[in-house]
């Protein structure tokens, strides 16, 4: 059998297990054993399985992902959202859509302690969604803004796929998640803007305004929220301004963050002994099974890139790719493109795990740089969180709200992919988004 | 009490064994988490304080993380955590959707297996040839592997489980049809 016979009967094996709704994980599993079996045979291929989950799995740069997922379910559990956002929904109230953009700012602070883009929409969208109903704004608008700026989570450091990205490459994870920041800011500026060009020139989906929505005259309330705005604060300041300074390793910082959220869930609940106790226990349970969930992934995306690579698919690519008349910035964009569809159909986990082994070696040789790559494909695929069939951040603000219907979320988030591709066209033109803050710290050349 | 009857509650008495022992496997996972966390915190405080590091921290967490991912693999499907694309699935009614539910759910079982069988050659290998890992301190392997081994066996019972429990919740196309659906 020829390779390009071969990984077409793969990549068959692979569609026909994921049509019949096996996990993700155990496709990419079989796909990879498949084709071990069939270059290699039976042997090979059960060798392969009991070698390659372990040593993909238990690295020690890889603890940055449960320390990661344990500091975002425990940020959760320390209620720091809420207060945050009154805060910040009484400061922005005098902006055109000032609870939208109150809502956008609140979702990046919060993302920027939690790195996960659920926590982010769980943690903010109940409360945010009420406020912007009270004001009187439309549901799709205000379930839109939730969902949307949810993303920021994936992009804002602590990012768990960017990790991920980190360990499928090689490339440092410290610059990798300090790349992230620019971006980030960038797309949340762009959100902001566009929400307020959009509720001056259509005043009837943002409804009445902020004011009299979220009194703040009390003091406690007020100093409440301060609080939970100093914590995220200070979060942000041992992970982000740890790593930056040098002061620690991303590893520890994943550590030291995830051991001060448990901290801060201690504090909150220190006068309820019985609900602290349940909330450490669900930050823990909750982080688990994200944890088996990610390593399951993990270690199926490993078994099958093993066998990718065994074969030869990326040099084939590469090799073909390379060879078109073409420029290099017209290939990277294509492959860039094909994500999206991608994205209507696969997790963003599942496309890095798919998509990174074959491509990564593309575009390097090609001579670009692989930080400024990993980010425009994690941007990509965080798009795939907001497009339909499989628009995730849309299901969960569904879910967490009885009154917003699947295709009123969906038309909400819709109206920001826009926005998304705008700032896809900005890290592509200005490289520097990316770069600029990692090579500051000496991370990139 | 029918065939019919005995075999559903057999059948649930063997899901509530499986889960519950998903849900002891997590609980070993969580204090490796913990381990790990508290490692590298107390690691970090030592070195700032100008003392010497814990020796073998990679070592150790290396271990400790093998038991928290491999651990979790059963929790992660006893709370539908893992993902899958179900949109084929989900266009699928009656019959159709429960052969080819069952039959992805037989296929990831049969792949946990492979993946058991596999492991549980290396586990042997392991303990027959005293296996350690190799660092500043000398750490037996022998938990890691028996961590992958027991993950992917309860991954495995848990696939089937959860098969059968989407058959079984799934109404049929004559039901779907009666109610106007």
């Amino acid at each position: 059998m020829g390779t390009t016979e071969l990984f077409l009967v793969v990549i068959a094996i692979l569609a026909a297990c994921l049509f019949s709704g096996m996990r993700i994980a155990l496709a990419l599993t079989f796909a990879g054993f498949a084709g071990y079996y069939l270059i290699s045979g039976p042997d090979v291929g059960m060798a392969t399985l009991g070698a390659l989950p372990i040593s993909s799995a238990s690295k020690f740069t890889l603890l940055v992902i449960p320390m990661f997922v344990l500091l975002g379910n425990a940020a959760e559990r320390a209620n720091l959202a809420e207060g945050a956002y009154r805060v910040l929904g009484w400061f922005l109230r005098s902006l055109p859509g000032g609870l939208a953009v109150a809502t956008l700012t609140a979702c990046a602070c919060f993302a920027a302690v939690s790195g996960s883009s659920i926590a982010t929409v769980v943690s903010i969208g109940n409360l945010a969604i009420t406020e912007m109903r009270k004001a009187g704004y439309a549901m799709h608008v205000a379930a839109g803004v939730v969902g949307a700026a949810g993303t920021l989570g994936v992009l804002i450091p602590p990012s768990v796929p960017l990790v991920i990205y980190g360990v499928l490459t090689g490339e440092s994870i410290g610059a990798l998640l300090m790349a992230g920041i620019g971006p980030g800011v960038v797309t949340a500026v762009v959100y902001g803007i566009s929400i307020m060009i959009r509720a001056k020139r259509k005043p009837e989906l943002f409804g009445r305004g902020a004011e009299d929505v979220l009194p703040l005259s009390d003091r406690p309330a007020l100093l409440s929220g301060a609080y939970s705005l100093f914590r995220i604060g200070l979060l942000f300041v041992i992970i982000i301004g740890g790593m930056y300074s040098g002061f620690f390793t991303a590893v520890e910082a994943a550590a030291v963050g995830a051991f001060v959220a448990m901290l801060m869930v201690i504090v909150e609940h220190l006068r309820r002994p019985r609900e602290m106790g349940r909330s450490l226990w669900s930050s823990l349970s909750a982080a688990v099974s994200l944890n088996g969930m990610v390593f399951a992934l993990l270690i199926g995306g490993a078994i099958f890139s093993s066998f990718m690579v065994a074969a030869g698919a990326p040099q084939l690519i590469a090799d073909g790719l390379t060879g078109l008349p073409v420029p290099a910035w017209l290939i990277v964009a294509l492959i860039l493109l094909l994500l999206i569809p991608l994205g209507m159909f696969l997790d963003p986990t599942s496309i890095l795990l798919i998509m990174v082994p074959l491509t990564y070696p593309v575009v390097t040789e090609l001579g670009m740089d692989g930080i400024w790559f990993g980010l425009l494909f994690v941007k990509l695929i965080e798009i795939g969180l907001l497009t339909p069939p499989l628009g995730l951040n849309a299901f969960v603000v569904a879910g967490i709200r009885k009154d917003v219907e699947l295709s009123t979320a969906f038309k909400g988030v819709l109206w920001y992919v826009r926005l998304d591709i705008i700032v896809v066209i900005l890290m592509f033109v200005f490289p520097a988004i990316v770069t600029f803050i990692p090579s500051q710290m000496g991370l990139t050349e | 009490m029918n065939v019919r009857g005995f075999l559903g509650t057999v059948g649930r008495g063997l899901a509530a064994t499986i889960h519950a022992l998903s849900r002891s496997l997590a609980v070993v996972s969580i204090a490796g988490m913990v381990f790990i966390m508290l490692l590298v915190v107390y690691n970090f405080v030592l070195r700032e304080l100008g003392k010497p590091e814990v020796p073998g921290v990679v070592e150790y967490v290396e271990l400790a993380m093998a038991l928290t991912a491999f651990f979790a693999l059963g929790e992660a499907e006893r709370q539908r955590r893992h993902v899958s694309m179900t949109s084929v699935l989900d266009k699928l009614r009656g019959r159709a959707y429960q052969v080819v539910r069952m039959a992805g759910g037989i296929g990831a079982a049969f792949v946990a297996v492979l993946l058991a069988l596999a492991s549980w050659e290396v586990l042997a290998a392991a303990l027959d040839t005293g296996e350690y890992k190799l660092g500043l301190v000398r750490l037996p392997m022998w938990p890691a592997r028996l961590a992958v081994f027991a993950g992917f066996l309860i991954l495995a019972l848990e696939q089937i489980v959860t098969a059968v429990e989407d058959v079984r919740a799934r109404p049929k196309r004559d039901d779907l049809s009666d109610a106007g659906i």
